[in-house]
């Protein structure tokens, strides 16, 4: 049992906005996390726009909510996760439109309320992950051009052939602590002004 | 579903711009989509549902093509949207229909690069416009360019290309100078002198918006002669000319899929119902003819799908071709462009483009240059 519960070790220092009610459970969601070690951040009502300065942000859902987000869906700048109360008549089309990265359903259990928060945080993390990828693919997919240029200026300039430029290519890039995409790029800029 | 017994119209999303520095162009990508919507709508609309378009006025500002994105896909409940003409703004829309899977229409060239399954992009990549125009300048003027550009993504990553590509055929660039979008005629002054001092075979411009014309007032100005060192732009249009004056514009040059001088009885369609809405004095353009047959393109898939739900439609769209004013076009699945018509044109006296060049069919959009090696030929 104990094993199991080694995950929690996650909650430590952890700072959580936590935009909810104070009533009974508001203030439950609120004490199981300082009760994991976490710091907790409770404002009410809804501030506008809603803050996005620290680790995890859970919020209680309202017809309005989507309006309150200082920015557009998907690219929120923290996991964000909608608290949604008992009874409440949530309409599923309008929690999308918030695009959250999951739900809090009360009254939640311990472990309900932990896991929740951990995988949409998990899930934060990889879009993260996923976007950065795809910024330096867009970047990488430029520079393959550059490269390709600074290549050939190299062959000429040197006599050498491919294989060696693209070496003294990555040499250079290593040394000088640029990207590959920088160094080619200086190398056909400069190379246009020499002509 | 249901699809077939309501009457319930299709919503759609509209962002173009009434106000503001591009205003001059986007009122007429608003106006080409808005006759687009009228004639499928009298023609008795798509399954029987006529379209609804709900219509929001970003005013030039990219944050609010972001925000009125979020608004029509949340508040409206809209799921796919004709908008943008800058790449600012463009990229201001992508997340929110990336996020909540809509389907924005862009139908505006841009500087290739990009590839998202939540855009059907119906302007021209630079394989389309810009390489073919590098080519014949070279051929035809010299091969000194000078570059003059607004300071943004689009003319910044367009002149890259237009770099390599006029590089790796001998040519060279003997200047390059960025404005800002609201630039204003005294701005053009210190590049015109500049430009003058140079004498380069051509000017290549990505000037947009309001400041076009100033560019080519302070050319005109300067008593350049457009024979000798023209003008080349990829976004210069017929309305662009018309707001500078149709002397100022005369012997310049432009790429572009469309000018209103194409032949063909879908064009004459297409130009003659236009000026019956929006008056005689009006010219189309290449931004208008591509706003007005994406909806055309996008009535045509809807029609099969039956369903505005975006991985359903998305797929008929790429499936589909259409017989635009340009010529007939079609989706490229692979990449979600257009295989478009390559043309070059020369303005004459009364504001239109001669076409001195036109592509033997359509061009095959190619966003990331994979075909296109370091030296600019088909």
């Amino acid at each position: 049992m104990k094993n199991n519960r080694e995950y929690l070790k996650e909650f430590k220092k952890l700072d959580f906005l936590l935009v909810v009610p104070q009533d009974e459970d508001g203030n439950h969601i609120g004490s199981e996390l300082r009760r994991l070690g976490s710091n907790v951040k409770h404002l009410w009502p809804v501030p506008m726009p809603l803050p996005s300065e620290g680790a995890v942000l859970i919020c209680e859902f309202s017809a309005e909510i989507a309006d309150c987000t200082p920015w557009l869906p998907g690219e929120s700048p923290l996991p964000f996760i909608l608290h949604i109360p008992r009874n409440s008549p949530a309409d599923f089309k309008q929690i999308r439109n918030c695009a959250p990265h999951g739900l809090l359903y009360s009254p939640g259990t311990e472990i309900s309320i932990a896991n929740t928060i951990l995988l949409s945080r998990d899930q934060f993390h990889y879009e993260q992950r996923l976007r950065s990828r795809i910024f330096r693919l867009d970047e990488n997919l430029r520079s393959m051009r550059s490269v390709e240029q600074a290549k050939s200026i190299l062959m000429d300039a040197k006599h050498i052939n491919e294989e060696e430029a693209y070496r003294v290519l990555r040499r250079t890039a290593m040394e000088r602590r640029i990207t590959l995409g920088s160094i080619a790029a200086a190398i056909v800029d400069s190379h246009e002004l020499l002509k | 579903m249901g699809t077939y017994e309501t009457s319930e119209p299709w919503r759609v999303g509209v962002l173009f711009s009434a106000t503001g520095n591009t205003a001059l162009i986007e009122s007429t990508q608003l106006a080409g989509t808005m006759l687009a919507i009228e004639e499928i709508n009298s023609a008795g609309g798509i399954c029987n549902r006529p379209l609804e378009p709900v219509i929001y006025d970003p005013k030039s500002e990219t944050n609010a093509f972001g925000r009125y994105a979020k608004q029509l896909m949340i508040q409206d409940g809209v799921s796919t949207i004709f908008g943008c003409y800058t790449s600012c703004s463009r990229k201001a829309v992508l997340p929110v229909v990336e996020r909540l899977n809509g389907l924005l229409w862009y139908p505006t060239l841009y500087e290739g690069f990009e590839f998202s399954p939540n855009i059907v992009y119906t302007g021209a990549a630079p394989n389309q416009n810009e390489i073919i125009l590098c080519q014949y300048l070279m051929d035809r003027y010299g091969d000194r360019f000078y570059f003059i550009g607004s300071d943004y993504i689009y003319p910044r990553e367009s002149n890259r290309l237009m770099k390599e590509f006029l590089k790796h055929n001998g040519g060279t660039v003997v200047g390059e100078s960025y404005l800002s979008l609201a630039a204003s005629r005294r701005d053009f002054t210190p590049v015109i002198s500049e430009i003058r001092n140079l004498q380069p075979d051509i000017i290549f411009s990505t000037v947009v918006g309001d400041s076009t014309t100033y560019l080519y007032q302070a050319y005109t100005d300067a008593g350049l002669n457009p024979k000798l060192m023209p003008i080349a732009s990829l976004t210069t249009t017929e309305a662009e000319i018309k707001e500078m004056g149709f002397d100022v514009g005369e012997h310049h040059i432009t790429a572009a899929s469309y000018f209103q001088g194409v032949k063909g009885e879908k064009n004459s369609d297409f130009v003659r119902n236009y000026k019956k809405q929006y008056g005689d004095d009006l010219s189309t353009n290449m931004c208008a003819e591509a706003s007005y047959f994406q909806v055309h393109l996008f009535a045509k898939a809807l029609e099969e799908a039956g369903t505005m739900d975006t991985d359903v439609l998305r797929r008929m769209v790429m499936e589909t071709d259409y017989e635009a004013p340009q010529g007939h076009i079609s989706m490229d699945s692979r990449n979600g462009h257009t295989a478009l018509w390559s043309r070059i044109g020369r303005a004459n006296s009364q504001g239109q483009f001669e076409i001195i060049y036109e592509s033997a069919r359509q061009v095959d959009a190619d966003p990331y240059l994979i075909g296109y090696g370091r030296v600019a030929s088909e």
